[in-house]
């Protein structure tokens, strides 16, 4: 099922939103490297939900308002984004720095949330494991290091890019340094906050993780106060792309326990 | 023309066999290559060789800094500055430049050059940049803001040289309450500022304004990049109106000199290579 292509407009930003299937709504907040295409579990999930991918401000086809400086100013863009579009009773899922600005938005306003699966999230620290560093690698490696399965990376790093994608990427690249790169990955302030998050939670992370260590899998689930943990074996930062089908099977099983 | 010794004081005892298996020479190079030892004696050299500068009749000796490298043993320029003001007498001490954007508090730069300018009695030329990429990593500094803060340090720190204290500064990055230096500038009204650059578009039309005119010093690029960078500052300051006086247009170049080209390139060759190669090399990113 292709995704239909639309566009929100929030406060003057435009938005570009992706959305596919039907039933009850699914938002899916997207990592360091937006949405460059439709997933296979982007698919999976949109044969029992209503699926929407939106770009965020300062990604691919987004605006970039100068006032969106921070993490902080992201997840308050969504709550008006969300306020106005009146979108209500949604399953949450973010992976790597759109788990973290899962956590900025929750820790906000949990009221129109029913369940949040995070997939690697970012934006808290154990200390004395430092999350590795995407900024500091080259292009190939930054690639490889995504993915315990090389044969995606491969892939990857096979393709052509065109001069738009290009353009994409160094805009994705600059606004992930705005929010990314100091302290890297981190908001020192959201982990003191994550109790207030309280809704049923799937944190999902793969054994092989080398930007977010599979150490920060712990200390999540230490922190959110009813969630249930998958490592997932094989499996780098992206445990959707590597294993979509088992861990769309785990995302669906565990929202149907949550309910609409 | 004027002419600047300058000096990167680089980590020259440095195993290059050792260095070529890391990422960069800057950053993640392991500093167990340093040996306090050897690295006393560079800097017992390079300040000789800058204060032989002024003997030589040199116009000024240059200083610059860079942070967490082999490249160059200068985290703090000043301190190398303060050093050179003791030991010289005519020359002036560029100080090329202070990274603005890599600091929380652009007030110390101000007191510092503004110290400088005092225990040299007015020879101090304040160097502004806004520092490599390389810098953003070992300062863990966000690039994304890099211009904003840069332009925000400069006013605070000219305001800070120029306006009588105390007085508030409101930012976005630098907010202080009380701004108010002592001691003042040795110069009226500041120090000559001289901004160093790899040529950004942007810094040429800034570093022209009419109300700044600051020199403008193109590092390490090719002759033709050179004539392309002062060209664009000339178009600019004629496009405010005025013509670019010779002494706002500056370039960084390695110079050798020896009785034949051969010569020079039997003697300094390996040396510019291993800079351009080694010492050069720096993280892909950065």
């Amino acid at each position: 099922m292709p995704a239909n292509l639309t566009e929100l407009k929030v406060r003057d930003v435009r938005v570009r939103l992706h959305r596919a299937g039907s039933g009850p709504t699914v938002l899916f907040l997207h990592g360091a490297g937006g949405v460059p295409q439709w997933l296979p579990f982007f698919e999976m999930l949109a044969e029992r939900y209503e699926l929407l991918v939106p770009e965020h401000p300062g990604f691919g086809g987004s605006d970039d308002p100068p006032w969106i400086r921070s993490m902080p100013d992201l997840a308050m863009f969504y709550l008006d984004l969300l306020e106005e579009t009146g979108v209500d009773r949604i399953h949450l899922i973010g992976n790597s720095l759109g788990g973290w600005l899962a956590a900025e938005i929750l820790i906000r306003d949990r009221s129109r949330f029913r369940g949040l699966v995070q997939l690697a999230p970012a934006g808290i620290r154990v200390k004395g494991v430092p999350p590795g560093d995407n900024f500091i690698w080259g292009p190939e490696e930054a690639v490889r290091n995504l993915y315990h399965d090389q044969s995606f990376a491969d892939r990857i790093l096979e393709l052509k890019p065109t001069e738009e994608q290009i353009d994409v990427m160094l805009r994705n690249r600059f606004t992930v340094a705005k929010f990314g790169w100091q302290p890297r990955w981190l908001n020192p302030d959201l982990e003191k906050w994550l109790h207030r998050i309280r809704l049923p939670s799937l944190i999902v992370w793969g054994e092989n993780d080398k930007i977010m260590p599979p150490q920060y899998a712990a200390l999540w689930k230490k922190r959110l106060s009813d969630a249930r943990l998958v490592m997932v074996k094989e499996c780098g930062h992206l445990p959707h792309v590597e294993h979509a089908d088992l861990v769309a099977r785990h995302v669906c099983d565990f929202l149907e326990g949550v309910g609409p | 023309m004027k002419l600047v010794s300058f000096h990167l004081m680089p980590y020259r005892p440095l195993d290059l066999e050792e260095a070529a298996k890391h990422r960069s020479a800057w950053v993640v190079l392991p500093n167990h290559l340093y040996d306090p030892v050897k690295g006393a004696e560079e800097y017992a050299r390079h300040i000789d060789a800058l204060v032989y500068a002024e003997e030589l009749g040199f116009d000024a000796i240059g200083v610059n800094e860079h942070h967490q490298t082999a490249y160059g043993l200068m985290p703090a320029p000043n301190l190398i500055a303060s050093a050179l003001i003791q030991r010289t007498k005519r020359v002036q001490i560029a100080i090329l430049g202070r990274a603005l954007p890599l600091v929380n508090n652009p007030i110390y730069i101000a007191e510092e050059f503004a110290m400088l300018d005092n225990l040299s009695k007015g020879r101090i030329i304040a160097g502004f940049v806004r520092g490599i990429g390389s810098e953003y990593h070992s300062s863990g500094t966000n690039p994304y803001f890099s211009h904003e803060r840069f332009h925000e340090a400069h006013d605070l720190i000219v305001r800070a040289w120029t306006e009588p204290g105390p007085f508030a500064f409101d930012g976005d990055h630098f907010n202080l309450q009380y701004v108010n230096l002592w001691p003042r500038p040795y110069q009226s009204p500041h120090p000559p500022i001289w901004i160093p650059s790899q040529g950004s578009s942007e810094t040429v039309a800034w570093a022209s304004r009419p109300d700044r005119k600051y020199p403008f010093l193109v590092t390490f690029s090719s002759a033709d990049l050179v004539a392309r960078y002062h060209n664009t500052y000339r178009e600019q300051a004629r496009g405010y109106g005025y013509e670019a006086a010779p002494e706002q247009l500056g370039w960084a170049c390695p110079i050798y000199v020896a009785e034949t080209d051969e010569r020079a390139r039997a003697e300094a060759g390996h040396a510019v290579e291993t800079c351009s190669t080694t010492f050069c090399a720096r993280p892909s990113r950065c």
